[in-house]
């Protein structure tokens, strides 16, 4: 009995050059923004001498974050197509015919496993699940450059390759008949664009306020939470339950100051107020703009007598846990609306939202906007 | 690829991408090595290989046979549409699954997944269905047009 055996799905033009370089030129401008808006996101926790990171404009991390976790999700579609439109090369025979031709399939490794890598713990990430030992933000950043790296030697290797399949649009669409595979090639293409949007239409409504109701597969929608906007850390999580509502509460301003300060919140209180809408932009990706009242930071240092262009490092009661500090460059600290805020939309700050003080200065990750102050140490 | 396909000056593409390529992984590899005990950097090494072996050895055979299930028992114009409607109900699932199965958030932080999230999921859903249907739709009169010109 002869047996018929179907066509193998690896003999459809979906499988093509032509449409592996179509998703691959997708991917590649998704990866890149990515890493482009990651480094952005590494030197806003971490400012380096030679890149010092801006207070202005106020709302750019807020920008950049957004885009950084949105595109990673709308890649994940791009990324999981493209695999698909490559896999039979994994069983190309003879599985390496040079020098050359080794040193690509090896590079593709890195690339592979690195992309992978790289959108299961950014997606994890964004729902607070940490199912391993490493540490997140570690490993995400110098992945990342080893998936870029092999992204190059990929890009390099396929370079010709790409340029010509892409080229051949023309010729394809006059000298061919448009049969079943051209059209089951355009279905697939627009498929995996129409997943990519729509899953970007799903989740970015965490940071863009107008779609914040088609949020569905959004972990965070930025009007939720006490006092109508998320939190990152409780209270209860951060272990300052009874040191925030202390009434003994001081905050410190010290270090190379003329006069150290000791203020209890009344003292607080009764200092000149200013008002800033800011953001609140978390490295997760979600973000909500908010009015704010503190006292400002600028102010608090003239007080104490710090020279001009001094930086500060704000210290939280929290005593545990990372991101218990941060620093202010001279810039930041100087900026107007850098505050030591008590109050936003007119009320006492939650204590989930940092009581009875928290920083709030523009252009900031989230994680970097302390919450629960008891100290400022001006270097 | 095969090499009559191989475009012309494809390894002197390789060599460039290589040259800049290399010194940015070896980066990366160093970067990651030293910046951890090595044990979480083995972590992170078993982990991605992971990734790569459960895509290539599980998730794209169950597609492909899932792809071939449906070119045998479906109508060719409800095809194409069937699968992207399977597979963006997969991805739904992939990225309501946290909310859904309860993963992470070991804090009980209230403000992350702040709705329901099966309701949220099953909207999203309906939303994949509703595109896939208009596609079906579509895809059965375009083919009787075409028998009944």
């Amino acid at each position: 009995m002869k047996v018929s055996l179907p066509a193998p799905p690896f003999r459809s033009r979906l499988h093509d050059e032509r449409t592996a370089a179509l998703l691959g030129a997708a991917l590649g401008i998704a990866f890149v923004t990515c890493f482009a808006t990651g480094l952005l996101s590494h030197v806003a926790q971490d400012p380096h001498p030679w890149f010092p990171w801006p207070s202005r404009p106020a709302g750019l991390y807020r920008v950049t974050q957004g885009v950084h976790v949105a595109t990673g999700i709308a890649a994940i579609p791009l990324l999981l197509a493209k695999l698909w439109t490559v896999y039979p090369q994994l069983f190309q025979r003879p599985v390496v015919r040079g020098v050359a031709h080794g040193i690509e399939r090896v590079a593709i490794v890195p690339l592979v496993a690195g992309s992978l890598f790289m959108l299961f713990t950014g997606l994890a990430n964004i729902n607070l699940w940490y199912p391993w030992s490493f540490n997140f933000r570690v490993s995400h950043y110098w992945v990342a450059w080893i998936t870029i790296g092999a992204l190059v030697v990929h890009l390099g290797a396929k370079w010709s390759t790409t340029r010509a399949a892409l080229g051949r649009e023309h010729a394809a669409t006059t000298a061919e008949p448009a049969g079943d595979d051209a059209r089951s090639r355009r279905g697939f293409l627009t498929a995996v664009a129409g997943a990519a949007a729509g899953l970007t239409l799903l989740t970015v409504g965490q940071t863009v306020w107008p779609l914040r109701k088609l949020a569905l597969l959004a972990p965070r929608r930025p009007d939720a939470g006490p006092q109508g906007f998320p939190v990152n850390r409780t209270a209860e999580a951060a272990g300052v339950t009874g040191s925030a509502t202390d009434p003994a509460f001081r905050l410190i301003v010290e270090g190379a100051v003329a006069s150290p300060l000791s203020l209890s919140l009344a003292d607080l209180h009764a200092l000149p107020r200013h008002g800033a809408t800011l953001p609140i932009a978390c490295v997760e990706g979600w973000s909500a703009s908010r009015t704010w009242h503190g006292v400002q930071v600028r102010h608090l240092l003239a007080l104490a007598g710090a020279r001009p262009g001094a930086s500060v490092r704000v210290e939280s009661l929290q005593q545990r846990l990372a991101y218990r500090s941060s620093l202010l460059t001279a810039t930041q600290a100087d900026d107007a609306d850098t505050l030591l805020a008590l109050a936003v939309e007119g009320e006492p700050l939650h204590l989930d939202h940092g009581f009875p003080v928290r920083l709030v200065a523009p252009n900031r990750p989230g994680v970097e906007q302390t919450k629960w102050v008891t100290r400022l140490v001006v270097t | 690829m095969s090499d009559e396909t191989r475009a012309p000056g494809a390894s002197r593409g390789l060599w460039i991408g290589l040259a800049v390529g290399a010194p940015v992984i070896a980066y990366g590899l160093v970067g990651l090595a030293t910046a951890a005990p090595l044990g979480r950097t083995f972590a992170v090494g078993r982990w991605a290989a992971g990734l790569l072996v459960v895509h290539d050895a599980l998730l794209v055979p169950l597609v492909i046979a899932l792809v071939y299930a449906i070119s045998r028992w479906t109508p060719r114009p409800v095809r194409a549409p069937v699968v992207a409607g399977l597979l963006g109900t997969a991805l739904v699932l992939t990225l309501a699954a946290p909310g859904v199965l309860g993963l992470g958030n070991p804090s009980g932080n209230p403000t992350v997944h702040p709705f329901d999230t099966t309701v949220a999921t099953a909207g999203a859903l309906a939303l994949v269905w509703a595109g896939a249907a208009v596609w079906m739709a579509w895809g059965v009169v375009s083919a009787r047009r075409v028998r009944n010109r």
